[in-house]
């Protein structure tokens, strides 16, 4: 009997000890009280995707809480937690329970991880070039050169190996102006290190340094919500060379306008959404526009089917649709600017457009709205630098773009 | 205990004296058409041939180790402006060989051949790197000939030299020879990739340069 219950007990052990060896990471877990909330997910796994971002962003605090903690950045620490979150790999199995409160809804994600281990030091600073010299103002001008270098390399489809390493998307990067990308070089002046030979007297040195993770922020698209992604900012200029800066925001491409409707949105495999509006309340997509944006343009379009002119008006009204909603949304933030752009019906020719698939036809009644930053200046025209914003992303990174302005027949501003 | 410190003090007393050991020059002269000024003349020359001579025995090591686009003769005779000493001794060294004796000869900088590091510049691009090396060049040899706009003075470089005013008219890519390159290794936290060069001078080439 004894003999017996020790057996047991050394199995026990031994089993317990191979799980949790199994187990190497973290088991987290995220609960969101459903009352108190504002909880508005009305299918399931729109709530499953969306509580899992956010069981996966507080992986992401729990693997970089030391790095976090103690990095100072002009990035908002929710952007750099977002674009960690594709730094951290866990088990798929994840638990959803109410750990004991009937009100609360969780997601578990178990074995919490860092796919590498070496991405903590994209935490650490890296020199990308240095300065010594007696002269203030050579020092300044030689190291504002580097930066410049160092900048018109990220812009640069060859950039080397030791940069594109850092960054998430080199993609994302090239389109960003130098002053948007000079953010991210940090300049100290320090004493020379001590050398085999005599440094000259008043010798400073300039050393510029970038931090990785924020380069790899910088580069990543930001996943506000499970629909809603924004890519990184744009700067164009108007006509008279105001400067404007915008960020696409894409409603993800399963959800589009339902064909021959100016106010009803349909997801993919899903049917009519109903709660469209929801979306646009989700909380990070608010904190995010009042956070970083000065307006918002709604862009409504048609599809390749049906008459000229009933496309391009149908285009009209989704773009005063979507307006509506982000004026509802966002009622509580006067300061923000609404505007509609119509982009009218789909090129495509009749015969052209009866060979498509209905697919590809959806993939032409986007939901796509502009953001308009603050980094904007005050009087910039916005329909004629965004113009110029819409065709430089679509010549060089289309893919940037769910859709590309050209192969619709309006390009129309609509004031609020 | 007492006698290991009293041997250190015995050989630190030696090689201090070696240092300060006199430095003899003679000179077998049998024709005097060399010194067509006579035995003035010769007197004068003798002396700066010892002060070579000197010059050559203070900086022995540094002349052995030295390798420089000037000539060696033109650095040592420039040096001897360096030279401290007695008054010269002549003194009979054998039939027709006069000898001029130097004692207690001095140099006044004698870190004169230390190389000064002025300027360092770390760069990802090599080709960039080299732009930049040659910006750093430049600013330095403007500020050489007191040319360049910024402020800063380099006095302890000046200072080096023996008539800064010498050095004015000398064409920028005369002086760039003396401007001189080393690799160095990179920080350990910078990029892959990124290389260094540290520029430096030998004030000793800038000083015989501004000799004449």
């Amino acid at each position: 009997m004894l003999k017996n219950l020790f057996m047991f007990a050394f199995l026990l052990f031994a089993s317990g000890y191979v799980y949790s060896d199994a187990q190497k990471g973290e088991s987290i877990t995220y609960c969101e009280n459903i009352a108190s909330s504002g909880w508005h997910y009305k299918h399931g796994d729109d709530a499953l995707l969306a509580l899992t971002m956010k069981a996966q962003r507080k992986a992401v605090e729990y693997l970089f809480e030391n790095e976090l903690k103690h990095f100072d950045s002009k990035l908002d620490k929710q952007e750099i937690v977002n674009a960690l979150r594709n730094l951290i790999e866990h088990d798929d199995q994840i638990d959803t329970g109410s750990k004991g409160n009937p009100f609360n809804a969780c997601v578990g994600l178990n074995n919490v991880r860092l796919k590498d281990a070496q991405d903590k030091l994209r935490f650490q600073p890296k020199q990308i070039g240095e300065v010594c010299h007696f002269s203030q103002q050579v020092r300044e001008e030689q190291s504002d050169e580097i930066a410049r270098s160092f900048v018109s390399s990220l812009q640069d489809k060859n950039t080397p190996k030791s940069i594109t390493s850092m960054l998430n998307k080199p993609d994302n990067i090239s389109p960003q102006s130098e002053k948007q990308l000079s953010r991210y070089i940090r300049k100290q002046e320090i004493e020379p290190e001590k050398m085999h030979k005599r440094i000259q007297e008043g010798t400073k040195c300039m050393s510029l340094f970038v931090y990785p993770v924020e380069l790899y922020t910088a580069s990543s698209p930001i996943e506000i919500s499970p629909e809603i992604t924004v890519q990184p900012p744009v700067e164009s200029v108007d006509r008279t060379g105001n400067k404007g800066e915008f960020q696409i925001v894409v409603v993800r491409k399963n959800y589009h306008w339902k064909i021959g409707e100016q106010d009803i949105i349909m997801k993919t495999g899903f049917g009519q959404v109903n709660n469209f509006k929801d979306k646009l309340l989700n909380p990070n997509f608010q904190k995010w526009v009042n956070k970083h944006l000065i307006g918002i343009v709604n862009i409504g379009m048609a599809s390749c089917g049906g008459a000229l002119l009933t496309e391009n008006e149908r285009g009209k009204a989704r773009a005063k649709k979507l307006t509506e909603w982000i004026n509802d949304a966002f009622e509580e933030n006067n300061k923000l600017k609404v505007y509609g752009l119509n982009l009218g019906k789909h090129r495509y020719s009749g015969a052209k457009c009866k060979k498509i698939s209905v697919k590809t036809r959806d993939s032409q009644r986007r939901i796509l709205l502009i953001g308009i930053t603050k980094n904007s200046d005050a009087g910039v025209n916005i329909l004629s630098a965004l113009q110029k914003a819409m065709k430089k992303i679509a010549v060089s990174q289309p893919e940037k773009l769910p859709i590309n302005p050209r192969d619709y027949h309006r390009f129309d501003f609509i004031k609020n | 205990m007492f006698k290991k410190f009293f041997i250190a003090l015995f050989l630190l007393f030696s090689f201090s004296f070696c240092l300060a050991k006199p430095v003899e020059y003679c000179e077998e002269i049998r024709d005097f058409q060399k010194y067509p000024g006579g035995a003035n003349q010769a007197l004068k020359e003798l002396i700066i041939k010892t002060e070579k001579k000197a010059i050559r025995e203070l900086f022995a090591v540094e002349f052995d180790n030295f390798v420089s686009t000037l000539n060696e003769l033109d650095i040592v005779d420039s040096l001897r402006n360096l030279l401290q000493h007695d008054e010269p001794k002549v003194k009979n060294g054998g039939l027709f060989t006069p000898c001029i004796v130097l004692k207690n000869p001095l140099i006044k900088k004698k870190d004169i051949f230390e190389p000064i590091v002025i300027g360092k510049v770390c760069h990802f691009n090599s080709n960039l790197l080299e732009k930049h090396v040659n910006q750093l060049q430049q600013a330095f040899i403007l500020t050489l000939k007191g040319q360049y706009k910024g402020k800063e003075n380099i006095n302890s470089i000046m200072s080096m030299l023996y008539d800064p005013k010498n050095v004015k008219n000398r064409s920028n890519k005369r002086l760039s020879q003396y401007v001189h390159q080393e690799k160095l290794k990179s920080n350990s936290a910078a990029i892959e990739g990124i290389q260094c060069i540290a520029l430096f001078v030998y004030p000793v080439e800038l000083y015989t340069e501004s000799t004449h």
